[in-house]
């Protein structure tokens, strides 16, 4: 596999009158290879689109270099870069009057000639990249008719008919409903598998990217980046490190956040997988602790299930009760368990 | 497609109407049918009908058509370049530097006769022309030296209107210690007007917007491009830097040219990209550049006609009407775009 873009030693930020106003990150060595997604995390601020911004030659760097297919990009010229990378930046654009179909016919602008005039290859293209996104049957509706994640759809497709070998996406999810997070991440991980399109963006949806990432570029508070698998990041505390904060922490076994609360009670839970696999995050979420020893536990839970249906039988020394749902379970053990009698 | 079809069909004919009213109408009654023959280079009943029609009615409707469709050009490339709504041909500072360059040349003028003694008719048209010209190509040239060194187009934008501001300071100190006979062609030429150019005039406008047009309709590309902004612009792999410059340039000769010979023509550049805009329902600049240059030859007809006041001997400054007319347009963009923009 080839390495479609390699950074050798690469600082940025920002300059001002030629002086370095505030440097984000420093020192990056970073490659990105061909088909594969990565995604780009790190807390506001750590500087993301800079460095989504200085790949895609929008903005120089401080220092050091970047090579797109072992040559410099600096000696790339501007129409040749413009059918290597393409970019969806942050931000709806405000463009007034245009349909879908037009707005995605300006992805060819680097391959049409003096008037923009569009041949059959051309269309073919805009076809295929609006097929690719779901968006084919809004081709003729007008832009700002569209959702909010119809509309990204949209920028994507007009990102792919650029015919891209790089996609750099800033933010692709943000103000998306869950259903288009979903959707779009989807869309951008078959792009990645089938076209072998590398896609590079940048993300605040942690438990979604997690998943359908390749590797993780986790960019520390420090301006370093931490770079590998989500597994490898789960595993060696990576994530821990840069989003841990009082009041919760990061369970490496599922690679979730756990809210810590006061401990209310130790409860062993005991049933059905799945039952117990939510029952158990419902408790932590209040302020259980889950045990395994029977002889620690306060509060005895068995999940039985009937078909579909679930239901939970407490014992603990001065109560039992049987109740058909979590949120029923949890509002016996708050209430009636914080009596005296207890 | 089609719907596009039909109002640029629609647009060709309310030009050529337009254009035949305007010879049409004025204080001399003419009937149509002459007109018509003189153009075709029949022998008219009466020979001074020729003289009216083709040394004056026909030089003023082709000066209100390039003229039209010079600022309406100016005005589309000048938004989409600015991304601002309310950015028009004037925004940069051309029209205050053409008034500028008048004011000067009027108080040179003055200064001279006075200190000689000698006490000359007026000043010359066209020395007012190359006096405008001078002024708004010197203030065109500082703002694209300055487009070349300020990155940010909204930066370059307020530079411009402020810019514009302080030279109308300067126009307004040397109008205040003028005394008023002496400012009467300035005025004259302030008040904006179609009818003083002649085939001469003629001569030089219509190369100037010519070229400006060429330029502007060769950036087309570009031009789209920059609809999203300037980075997706670079991402497509545009020279930003470059075609700003020839933006700029385009807009100068077009805008300074008009401005030259038929005073600061208001509003006409900001109004029709607008209108053209909602018409089609596109921002594609190659529907959008023919679209404005018939809309906006259209409308500078109309202007002119109105201004002329057929059927009294009056006539009114052509910059009242065309702001009058104007206003409206540019209120009701504001309106609209606050109810689909502002509201995301």
């Amino acid at each position: 596999m080839s390495s479609g873009l390699k950074t050798r030693d690469l600082t940025i930020g920002y300059r001002r009158a030629g002086k370095i106003l505030k440097a984000v990150g420093r020192d990056l060595n970073l490659f990105l290879k061909s088909g594969e997604l990565v995604a780009l995390l790190g807390p506001n601020g750590s500087g993301k689109s800079t460095l989504l911004r200085t790949l895609a030659r929008l903005q120089k760097p401080l220092s050091g270099t970047i090579s797109l297919f072992d040559k410099p990009i600096n000696q790339i010229s501007a129409a040749e870069l413009s059918r290597i990378i393409s970019v969806v930046l942050t931000g709806k654009p405000a463009v007034n009057f245009m349909s879908v179909y037009k707005m995605v016919s300006l992805g060819r602008i680097p391959y049409t000639g003096r008037w923009g005039g569009l041949d059959s290859t051309d269309k073919r293209e805009i076809e295929w990249s609006l097929k690719a996104m779901n968006v084919w049957q809004f081709r003729n509706r007008q832009l700002d008719e569209l959702s909010d994640g119809e509309k990204q759809k949209v920028m994507i497709s007009r990102a792919l008919a650029q015919k891209p070998r790089i996609m750099i996406l800033d933010e692709p999810t943000a103000f998306l409903d869950i259903n288009h997070k979903h959707e779009t991440l989807r869309l951008l991980r078959d792009l990645a598998f089938d076209q072998k399109i590398t896609i590079l963006l940048s993300s605040h949806d942690f438990d979604i990217v997690t998943r359908i990432a390749d590797r993780i570029w986790m960019m520390n508070r420090n301006g370093t980046i931490q770079s590998g698998a989500p597994e490898d990041l789960f595993l060696s505390g990576g994530f821990e490190s840069v989003f841990g904060k009082k009041g919760f922490r990061f369970d490496p076994k599922t690679g979730t956040f756990i809210f810590e609360t006061a401990r209310c009670g130790k409860v062993r839970l005991t049933g059905d997988e799945t039952g117990r696999y939510w029952t158990e995050r419902a408790l932590q979420r209040s302020g259980f602790q889950i045990v395994v020893e029977p002889d620690e536990a306060e509060i005895r839970i068995e999940v039985g299930q009937k078909g579909t249906l679930f239901s939970w039988q407490v014992k603990t020394t001065t109560h039992q009760g049987e109740f058909d749902s979590i949120y029923r379970l949890l509002e016996f053990l708050t209430e009636k368990l914080k009596t005296p009698a207890v | 497609m089609n719907r596009n079809l039909t109002i640029f069909v629609l647009l060709g004919f309310s030009l050529l109407s337009l254009f035949l009213l305007t010879l049409f109408l004025g204080s001399v009654h003419i009937p149509l049918g002459e007109i018509v023959g003189i153009l075709i280079g029949n022998e008219p009943t009466r020979s001074v009908w020729e003289k009216i029609v083709l040394e004056l009615r026909l030089p003023a409707a082709f000066t209100a058509i390039l003229a039209g469709l010079a600022l309406s050009i100016s005005g589309l490339q000048m938004q989409t370049l600015f991304r601002n709504p309310l950015a028009g041909p004037y925004v940069l500072g051309i029209s205050s530097g053409a008034s500028l360059g008048v004011a000067i040349l009027i108080l040179a003028t003055v200064t001279l006769q006075t200190l000689s003694g000698f006490n000359s008719t007026g000043i010359s048209p066209l020395a007012i022309v190359i006096a405008a010209t001078l002024g708004a190509s010197s203030v065109m040239l500082l703002i694209t030296f300055l487009a070349m060194k300020v990155k940010s187009t909204l930066t370059l934008l307020i530079v411009g209107v402020m810019f514009g501001y302080a030279v109308s300071g300067l126009v307004g100190i040397l109008i205040y210690f003028s005394k008023p006979d002496d400012i009467q062609a300035y005025l004259l030429w302030s008040f904006g007007s179609f009818r003083g150019t002649g085939w001469r005039e003629l001569k030089i406008l219509l190369p100037c917007i010519l070229i400006g047009a060429i330029y502007s309709i060769a950036r087309l590309k570009s031009l789209n491009a920059m609809l999203l902004g300037d980075d997706y612009a670079t991402s497509l792999g545009q020279n930003l830097k470059r075609t700003r410059f020839e933006i700029l340039v385009s807009t100068a000769l077009l805008a300074g040219s008009v401005t030259a010979f038929c005073g600061p023509v208001a509003f006409i550049g900001i109004a029709i990209p607008h209108l053209c805009r909602a018409l089609f329902r596109q921002s594609d600049h190659s529907v959008l550049i023919p679209a404005v240059m018939l809309a906006g030859s259209s409308m500078a007809l109309i202007a002119n006609i109105i201004a002329g006041m057929p059927g009294s001997d009056y006539a009114l400054p052509l910059n009242a009407v065309t702001s009058i007319f104007g206003a409206p347009v540019i209120i009701w963009v504001v309106i609209r775009q606050h109810r689909s923009l502002d509201t995301p």
